[in-house]
């Protein structure tokens, strides 16, 4: 059941005219959904997988409970202990095969590690950190752990954001699960509104660029430098789309049973700077990690006894730097590892970045010495656009070596790139390539044209979905209809699969 | 409030557009059953062709048993193999060619409960046994579960206990196909594709029709049951052949795998009830051609099954005075590439001139 | 300790962690209002506010702050 079948519609109406009938026991109506759901999209062995859920779910519960009774020393280690033991789980389910894997070449082990390569358990990734940053809230004392146990799983659990995220705290979402919704149809339509526009955005937009670059990374001997730099920035689309199309089904989900889910994007390419990006760009993931991650370990006594000894031997400014860059480094290791543990996603989703951001953050006196000299007016827009123009392509080249599927193939992919710089054939030939129709092509420039209008808007703080909700009702039916039509028509549904589903 | 249900209904245009066109259109025959149209057509003496696409065969079939005559001379019953039995060939014309594609244990017995159930009495079977019919994993695959009351059945009877008349098969999951088809959009997209190049609304070439002048290239069935592929099918020449005999697949011979017991014993079974009736019968087999011969004969004894079979049937003919008819081993038939239409069919042309199936 | 005593020696804090002598801080001042007090620089200010009072912020309430007025009554809370 995936989120473009019409198996996954007919579960959606079902929950929501339960969710209402049955309003003294929603929460318990979007508990068995969301279970239900959690089973019925999960491939292998729904034994395991109950049991999987019930050991989190219940780790989570007790020792929530536990904590608030504690103090001190016992309380931090029953902290420890569920944390550890959710961080285990993550990684022998997610990531030990292909950390392993990773890491045979390199020390020319010659054992089998395939026992280590478990059935896929979706949504793990995600709602590990779920639990564990509830968990953390517990032991700071940010929230009261929660006595129902049906709350708790359903906070985890909850079907929307079970398979890709967002993901949510605690205290943002008890009271939404606590109360009694009834039925609004101006809310539902919104939501209606936003699954059309997700799909629109994921099946129209999403898998055509897909096709350019599947066909180019797939086939790169044929194609040359300039060709696959355009391919990569069609992947920054792709993902963008696909991401986002996601995120606006799940919320347009969510909404239509009342629930609010954060925003996971807020036009991330309007972004001037790599540090900018990911503030905008899987908003809910950067979070987690700033607040979970970062923060206590820029606090922590290691990092801030370096700190001090950087003091004293490099002077004050560049003592400050040397723990940021170093929880900087750590920081994106786990976002690379937390991306799957294979060797390429860990370069390009995190070694990359964060080598990009420590740079770009060194640079940054040259830099603006740079423009200065240079008499640069930086409050133009011209120098905003180059700014954003640069980000896209910096975060382009992070993501190429995602495109490529494999640290070898980008190696080799990089090594022809160089060797042909120009691709002497003409546009037509290579479309033809891409297998990409005269149709096609004038979708995705539709599809990014209207993406481009949407994105103004966020920018500007707005999303396009209020703007809308404003407007007339004709104007907001003429854009469902149009969204619709063309996904009837256009929408490549095919089997593929969501990106971020992967994770 | 009322205002706000009312707004639902803007959507119903939207939802009745693609309701409506994937029912309407049905490129992939979902919504629209025509197999007791195209069998009392067959019946009445026409040949018919499948315009849009195939018909589910095991449907045909059934309605064929249940409308033939009560007295026929002779039935052929077999997969793909035998499809191009004719009543030409067979030296009557009251007969009728009960083949069906990939046919496998259940289905045949199914058959035969079926003709025993509609009180059909045959003088004469010409069966084909080929791997399906001997390993429970190759039927596991390919079974259709619409046969499977009548299998029961008739496995009762030969074991000769009382049976109630089976209930006929509930599809349950064609209903679920079409409940998932009506909505979809891609298959939406493809009643769109087939609107376009068919230029109209309304569908030009029947699902399914009588055989003329202008439809005589296609494929079609025979009114006595058996099929005539279509003429660009028929010109596939030795080149063609060969090279899709590269791609053969070892699962249809039942690697490592032998005749299972069971189904030998009540293979058995069958054949003392049709002695019992005085039914002749001749066992047919269907020679492979030379390339996957050798595949099959370089496999040695990771293809035992294939040998198992021919022996096994060789007995039987001699134990029950039944005749055999061909042999797997393409040598002593003497064919080769040249007489086959694909790795597996030899042309019917040639198969009725190899053999005599009088 | 009285507020004004609290935002003296906050202002000395932000100013040395930052290296900005022209910080001044009021209830309502927001990260965005202060230069250079972005969410990584955030750490080395708290840092700096618990070596200057001399007690621990606890993580959640260092987390869920939103002002600097918040800041402060934090401060006076635990300076008790």
């Amino acid at each position: 059941m995936s989120l473009t079948s019409s198996r996954f519609f007919l579960f959606l109406l079902v929950t929501v005219i339960l969710f209402y009938i049955l309003k003294p026991v929603q929460k318990y109506v979007l508990l068995a959904a969301s279970l239900f759901f959690y089973l019925a999209i999960s491939p292998g062995s729904k034994a395991s997988l109950c049991i999987i859920i019930a050991l989190i779910g219940l780790v989570t519960y007790i020792s929530t409970n536990l904590m608030e009774r504690l103090q001190g020393k016992l309380k931090g280690t029953v902290a420890f202990l569920s944390i550890a033991s959710l961080i285990v789980s993550l990684f022998m389910f997610k990531l030990a095969y292909n950390v392993v894997n990773a890491f045979t070449p390199i020390l020319h082990l010659n054992s089998d590690f395939s026992w280590l390569q478990f059935g896929a358990v979706v949504g793990l990734s995600y709602y590990t950190l779920t639990a564990i940053g509830y968990i953390v809230d517990v032991y700071w004392g940010t929230v009261k752990a929660s006595r129902n146990i049906a709350e708790v799983f359903l906070f985890i659990f909850f079907f929307p954001q079970l398979i890709s995220g967002p993901i949510t705290r605690f205290g943002e979402m008890r009271e939404q699960f606590a109360a009694r919704h009834s039925f609004d149809m101006d809310r539902f339509m919104f939501g209606v509104r936003r699954m059309a526009w997700g799909y629109f955005k994921k099946l129209v937009i999403s898998e055509r660029f897909g096709m350019v670059v599947d066909t180019v990374f797939t086939y790169y001997t044929d194609f040359s430098l300039t060709n696959v730099i355009v391919a990569a920035l069609c992947y920054s689309v792709q993902l963008y789309t696909d991401f986002s199309g996601c995120m606006d089904i799940i919320m347009g989900a969510a909404m239509l049973l009342g629930i609010e889910l954060p925003d996971n994007f807020n036009a991330p390419f309007f972004s001037e700077s790599v540090q900018e990006f990911w503030q905008r760009w899987h908003i809910t993931l950067g979070t987690w990690f700033k607040d979970y991650v970062m923060y206590p370990l820029q606090k922590s006594k290691l990092m801030q006894s370096i700190g001090k000894r950087a003091k004293k031997v490099f002077g004050k400014k560049p003592a400050k730097k040397i723990p940021f860059y170093l929880s900087l480094a750590v920081l994106w290791c786990l976002i690379g590892l937390w991306h799957g543990g294979t060797l390429y996603y860990f370069i390009g989703s995190g070694v990359l970045p964060g080598s990009i951001l420590i740079l770009s953050d060194l640079c940054q006196p040259l830099l603006a010495k740079l423009t200065k000299g240079l008499h640069i007016d930086t409050g133009r827009a011209s120098w905003r656009w180059f700014r954003r123009v640069r980000t896209i392509f910096l975060i382009s080249m992070c993501w190429m070596v995602l495109c490529s599927n494999g640290t070898r193939n980008y190696i080799d992919i990089v090594k022809h790139s160089l060797s042909m710089p120009i691709n002497y054939a003409s546009f037509n030939d290579i479309i033809e390539l891409i297998k990409l129709s005269n149709m096609d092509i004038l979708l995705m420039a539709v599809g990014v044209v209207v993406l481009f209008l949407a994105e103004v808007c966020a920018f500007k703080g707005k999303s396009i979905h209020k703007v809308l909700d404003e407007q007339n009702y004709l104007i907001k039916v003429g854009v469902v209809y149009a969204e619709i039509i063309t996904i009837m028509m256009y929408g490549l549904v095919g089997s593929s699969s969501f990106i971020y589903f992967q994770f | 409030m009322r205002k706000g249900w009312l707004r639902l209904l803007t959507f119903i245009p939207l939802l009745g557009v693609l309701f409506g066109i994937n029912y309407y259109e049905d490129p992939g025959n979902v919504f629209h059953e025509a197999s007791q149209e195209i069998a009392d057509a067959m019946l009445a003496g026409q040949n018919v062709y499948l315009g849009s696409s195939n018909c589910n065969d095991r449907m045909l079939v059934t309605s064929l048993i249940e409308g033939m005559p009560k007295h026929v001379d002779c039935l052929t019953i077999g997969p793909s193999l035998t499809m191009g039995i004719r009543r030409g060939n067979v030296g009557t014309d009251s007969y009728y060619n009960l083949s069906m594609s990939n046919l496998c244990f259940t289905d045949m017995m199914a058959e035969f409960g079926l003709l025993e159930l509609n009180g059909v009495e045959y003088d004469r079977v010409i069966l084909c046994l080929d791997v399906f019919m001997f390993d429970p994993e190759l039927n596991a695959e390919y079974t259709s579960p619409e046969m499977e009351p009548y299998a029961t059945y008739m496995l009762g009877k030969l074991e000769g206990r009382e049976m109630a008349y089976p209930n006929a098969y509930v599809n349950y999951e064609r209903f679920k196909d079409q409940v998932r088809e009506i909505m979809s959009v891609s298959y939406f997209q493809s009643c769109v594709w087939f609107i376009r190049s068919n230029e109209s609304l309304k569908i030009p070439t029947d699902r399914w029709g009588i055989v003329d002048e202008s439809t005589q290239d296609m494929a079609y069935y025979m009114s006595d049951g058996s099929y005539v592929y279509s003429a660009g099918y028929r010109a596939n020449d030795e080149e063609y052949v060969t090279n899709q005999a590269k791609f053969f697949e070892y699962d249809v011979v039942a690697p490592d795998r032998h005749i299972d017991p069971t189904y030998a014993q009540q293979i058995r079974l069958l054949m003392d009830y049709l002695t019992a009736r005085g039914v002749e019968v001749d066992f047919y087999i269907s020679p492979f051609c030379p390339t996957i011969w050798e595949l099959i004969q370089l496999q040695g004894e990771h293809c035992p099954i294939v040998g198992e079979i021919e022996q096994y049937l060789n007995e039987l003919a001699e134990e029950y005075g039944f005749g055999v008819i061909g042999s797997y081993n393409p040598y002593v038939v003497g064919v080769t590439e040249a007489d086959y239409w694909d790795s597996r069919h030899l042309s019917h042309d040639r198969m009725n001139e190899l053999f005599d199936f009088t | 300790m009285t507020r004004d005593e609290v935002y003296e020696r906050l202002n000395k804090v932000f100013r040395d962690v930052l290296d900005d002598e022209d910080i001044e801080l009021h209830d309502e001042t927001v990260a965005d209002d202060v230069e250079g007090w972005d969410s990584f620089e955030h750490i080395n200010i708290i840092v700096g506010v618990e070596e200057e009072f001399g007690f621990k912020i606890p993580m959640g309430k260092v987390v869920t702050m939103k002002n600097v007025g918040e800041m402060v009554d934090i401060i006076m809370e635990l300076g008790k």
